[in-house]
């Protein structure tokens, strides 16, 4: 994992203080408004979608895109909000495709997103499994998302309030494995 | 720092210095000892300072005028001298150039190996064997690519060399190629430290030499030896590359070549082993002398045990080492073995060695002990005294008064140790096994100068160069090609823009730079994929040999002619092809060609004929094999078919038969009645055709009952770029393969006609079915009025195609078998595509097979034919 190892005390939470701790370093993007992300180790480039051809695949899986050429290699692109689930809407020229990289695999695969936001670093012990109830209350596939990241943002109206990051499974994306 | 000093010491030795190493490792054994009675363990420092001491022992060794640093300048210094005839031996061992540093370094550890018997030090044991593993590898590791390469090619070439010995055995010039192969193979190996590889071909050597010189007449029993001998060295050289190293027998490969050296008396004499006593000469250097008279002056006994182990003794290494425990129970410590320790650990001696202790134990104890090991056959202790060491027992004439002469016969006097056993029991044929070893060394030596003035010449012609180099290579000029062809774009474009514009010329220079450009360019990607072209030979090459052991294991005559070798293809189909090529050959030679008598009675020829043919049919390169044997029968692959359960009677019956012979491709099928290890366990065809499927290629059989059996297989000349006819379905751009494509055709929609369900078109009398592309691979409808394509597509969406007018251009395909139009909406033309994986994720999409990059740099997908013929 790409972690920081700092020494900070960690503040509020039950455990121990003084302890070392791990930063998870997170490239997140928006979907439907709401915050998801990868590991950035995971994330190889991103592109932006306009200007990218992108070759449709016939009788492949609803949710593939198609593919590009990125450097002279052919690379599948995955529609997110459909592999999600999410309702079809045209993209803006916000869009981007994440490309990422798995490494066991040596595949790239690129992430159709509404838009990538930035890349922010929490702490590891603010990740967490997520609950199965609220997976399913969220309508979205549990296998896909592999922890769930919290964080103090500030809301459209510019109050602090704790904010969510789905983190999601590339692999369980690109390869529809299942997590574990 | 103990092993560096020891491998450097290997690097550096001549003859001359093992002497001093040996004093050396006096010196060290004495430090060692030292700090053993001061300390329990030694510690780091005492090492360092043991080290610092033996380096400066070493020092003179440097200062030597004839001390020679590096191997190459060995090999120089030997070279340089003459092989007069009356020192004839002495040459002869000063001869093995190659093998000496390999002979050196077993030495060493040897000689260590009695530094610490008194054990204590817990250290050095594990040091010791790290000696040996280092030389080979560590420092080798660099050369590995070029050795391994070498070697397989110089097995391939002498195996060649030997079939074509075999078909005229009168031509003993052949052997004098095939010993040059074997020698440089030897030099190789035993350079990179495969004692095993140097060992065996040495053997191999002496065994040609012979016969070359027509002192033993050659005999197919010397052939199948020589070829047996050529596997296990294939065998031997892929462990080395490996760096495995296994049990494999190589000893009895290497009995056999011995006996047949020495001619068919000896392999009798071998059989009753003359009951003859321990030969007490030995050689010994000064080192090993003076510490049996330090031994024997200390109130010490010395023995020399001798022990022949019975006739079928299996694991004589093991025996070996039971013999040395039960010494060592008696306290006994060996000062010398013969052969040397390294030679019986690895089990390369006949049947019996002579070990030489010091102890206090009496003669009786020490015979008692040994004798508790089963599986000896004799075994002799003889007390030895002062007298023997001092000299006054006969030497050896190498061992010649000038310290020159003694030290230059040193290290290769371990070879001649080897042979030593055979000079004693094999009395009769002492003679000539001497003759022997010294013949081909001698030889070697003449040769070796002009092998190398070839291996220079052939250096600035070839070179060696990695595959993933060239893979980058291509990657690379692909770019550029895509990139290229982007820019005649962008440039045409721009032109048409600026058309209007007065002063538009201008860019008539770039034109012309693009021009130049396009062509370079072009050039360029026919050189790279030219310099993946390899010559089909490197297949073929193997099947002369396969065939003649196949032949002679069936007891089948069988001629293989060879047409079109020179054929090129692309490395990466070169290397793939090679196992289903054996496949179908064995398939061939077993069931293809029948038994002689068979032949006879049916009035063919005794001697079955297969021809491999290898030719360019357009881009794509066609390999036939064609027996006269007795073909495919019909009714028996029916028969069996119905009896695996495969198809029913009925089906069967209503196949046609050339339909049944293909049923020989299936899986799990066999047609032979019994399952020899060649072929008969029915995964043979299956996977040939899986293979050459996966390679886009494609298989046919013509086969008459009777007559024989032709195989043909086509395939692309090259896996990274493909002829392709580029097509539109709409806006979408597809590649199909050009060798499925047999013809474009412009038709009427209205001569579509519709058969049960299938549209159909007759061309040229014969019925072709349609295949809508569009349709199949869902290409979205677009509906606009400026394109004629989309017009025509138009009412197809209505489902009323009995009312489409107009002419649709239809792409007749073949996948070997059937033939199927596919409509398209445009041909775009011939193109040369590079070919992209589609990668794991889109893995397993029927229909398709790879992509490829378009001149504008986005991505268009190469349809795979046959299945979409079958999917349809």
């Amino acid at each position: 994992m790409n972690q920081t190892a700092m020494k900070t005390q960690k503040m509020g939470k039950d455990s121990d203080s003084s302890v070392l701790l791990n930063l998870v370093e997170l490239v997140t993007f928006k979907m439907q408004g709401e915050d998801y992300a990868f590991y950035i180790r995971y994330v190889d480039t991103i592109i932006p979608v306009l200007g990218v051809k992108i070759t449709r695949v016939p009788k492949s899986a609803g949710y593939i895109k198609g593919v590009i050429n990125l450097r002279g290699e052919v690379i599948p692109v995955i529609d997110l909000r459909k592999r999600l689930k999410f309702e079809t809407r045209e993209f803006t020229d916000d869009a981007r495709i994440m490309i990422l990289f798995f490494k066991e695999e040596k595949t790239k695969c690129g992430i159709l997103v509404d838009s990538v936001s930035e890349v922010v670093r929490i702490p590891e012990s603010d990740v967490s499994r997520p609950q199965a109830s609220w997976a399913q209350g969220g309508g979205l596939e549990s296998s896909f998302i592999l922890s769930i990241g919290q964080r103090d943002g500030i809301n459209k109206e510019g109050e602090p309030h704790r904010q969510l990051i789905i983190v999601l499974d590339g692999e369980a994306i690109a390869f529809g494995k299942k997590q574990g | 720092m103990l092993k560096n000093l020891c491998r450097r010491e290997t690097l550096t030795v001549t003859g001359e210095i093992i002497d001093v190493i040996f004093q050396t490792f006096d010196l060290l054994e004495k430090l060692v000892k030292d700090a053993i009675e001061g300390e329990d363990s030694v510690s780091a420092e005492e090492y360092e300072e043991a080290i610092k001491t033996i380096q400066a022992a070493a020092g003179p060794v440097k200062d030597q005028p004839e001390t020679i640093t590096d191997m190459s300048s060995i090999e120089e210094v030997v070279e340089e001298k003459p092989p007069k005839p009356e020192d004839k031996p002495e040459a002869a061992k000063a001869v093995e150039p190659e093998v000496k540093p390999a002979e050196v370094s077993k030495e060493v550890p040897a000689v260590e190996e009695k530094v610490p018997e008194d054990a204590a030090t817990p250290s050095a044991p594990t040091e010791r064997e790290v000696i040996e593993d280092n030389v080979n590898m560590e420092e080798m590791e660099q050369y590995m690519g070029m050795y391994c390469d070498g070697a397989n090619e110089g097995i391939e070439e002498m195996n060649k060399l030997l079939l074509k010995l075999e078909k005229d055995q009168s031509d003993i010039g052949i052997f004098n190629d095939m010993f040059r192969s074997a020698h440089t193979l030897k030099g190789m190996s035993a350079t990179m430290g495969f004692n095993r590889i140097a060992y065996v071909t040495h053997e191999m050597e002496s065994l040609m030499d012979k016969c070359r010189n027509q002192e033993i007449e050659l005999n197919p029993g010397i052939i199948d030896a020589i070829f047996e001998t050529f596997d296990v060295l294939e065998k031997l050289v892929q462990e080395s590359i490996d760096n495995e190293s296994s049990d494999l027998d190589f000893y009895s490969v290497v009995d056999r070549l011995k006996a047949l050296s020495c001619g068919d008396a000896v392999a009798a004499v071998k059989e009753a082993v003359p009951d003859k006593g321990p030969d007490l000469q030995m050689e010994y250097n000064e080192f090993e002398r003076q510490v049996a008279i330090q031994a024997l002056r200390q109130e010490y006994h010395c023995f020399m045990v001798y022990v022949r182990l019975i006739h079928d003794c299996l694991l004589k290494s093991a025996r070996v080492y039971m013999v040395v425990r039960a010494l060592e129970e008696q306290e006994c410590e060996i000062i010398k073995c013969d052969p040397s320790s390294e030679e019986l650990e690895e089990e390369k001696f006949d049947l019996d060695f002579r070990i030489v202790v010091v102890t206090r134990a009496e003669k009786q104890a020490i015979y008692d002990s040994v004798d508790s090991v089963s599986e000896i056959d004799k075994l002799d202790v003889t007390n030895l005294d002062e007298t023997y060491f001092t000299g006054e027992a006969p030497q050896p004439q190498e061992k010649a008064p000038e310290p020159a002469a003694v030290t230059e016969v040193k290290s290769p006097e371990k070879k001649e140790k080897k042979a030593t056993p055979e000079k004693t029991e094999r009395k009769s044929t002492a003679l000539v096994v001497k003759k022997a070893a010294a013949a081909p060394a001698t030889k070697a030596a003449v040769k070796k100068p002009v092998a190398k003035k070839g291996g220079k010449k052939a250096i600035p012609t070839t070179i060696r160069v990695d595959m993933r180099r060239l893979e980058e290579l291509m990657n690379l000029v692909g770019e550029l090609v895509t990139n290229k062809t982007r820019l005649t774009e962008v440039v045409q474009n721009e032109r048409i823009r600026l058309k209007p514009i007065k002063g538009a010329g201008d860019l008539k220079e770039l034109t012309e730079v693009l021009e130049r450009v396009n062509m370079i360019t072009g050039s360029l990607q026919e050189v790279v994929l030219k310099v993946r072209m390899v010559p089909i030979e490197t297949v073929f090459d193997r099947f002369p040999r396969l065939v003649r052991d196949l032949s002679k294991k069936l007891s089948k005559k069988i001629n293989l002619v060879i047409e079109g070798k020179e054929t090129e293809m692309d490395r990466t189909v070169i290397d793939e092809i090679g196992d289903p090529m054996v496949h179908l050959i064995r398939n061939s030679i077993d069931h293809g060609i029948e038994d002689p008598e068979i032949r006879k009675n049916e009035g063919k020829d005794e001697t079955g004929t297969i021809v491999l043919n290898a030719h360019h049919e357009g881009n794509n390169v066609v390999i036939e094999i064609k027996d006269d044997g007795k073909g495919i029968n019909p009714e028996v692959v029916g028969r069996l078919a119905v009896e695996r359960g495969m198809y029913s009677e009925e089906e069967i019956a209503a196949m046609p038969v050339s339909d049944i012979q293909k049923l020989v491709f299936m899986a799990g099928f066999s047609t032979a009645d019994s399952v020899s290890d060649l072929s008969g366990r029915g995964v043979g065809m299956d996977a040939v055709k899986a293979k050459i499927e996966e390679l886009n290629g494609q298989l046919l059989v013509d086969s008459r009952v009777g007559e024989g059996t032709t195989i043909r297989v086509k395939l692309p000349m090259t896996l990274a770029i493909l002829q392709a006819l580029m097509i539109n379905l709409q806006t979408e751009t597809y590649a199909i393969p050009l060798s499925m494509v047999l013809e474009t055709v412009d038709i009427y929609l209205e001569d579509i006609n519709v058969v049960q369900h299938q549209e159909v078109y007759v061309l040229r009398g014969e019925v072709i079915p349609l295949i809508r592309l569009n349709k199949i691979l869902d290409v979205p409808i677009i509906e606009s009025d400026d394109s004629d394509v989309a017009r025509e597509e138009e009412s197809e969406g209505d489902d009323e195609e009995d009312t489409e007018v107009g002419e649709i251009s239809i792409v007749v395909c073949s996948n070997g078998e059937k033939k199927a139009g596919f409509m398209v909406d445009n041909l775009i033309g011939q193109q040369e595509i590079v070919i992209k994986p589609l990668g794991q994720i889109l893995m397993g999409l029927t229909g398709l097979m790879g992509a490829t990059i378009k001149g504008d740099g986005s991505v268009a997908l190469i349809l795979d034919i046959p299945a979409l013929m079958e999917s349809k």
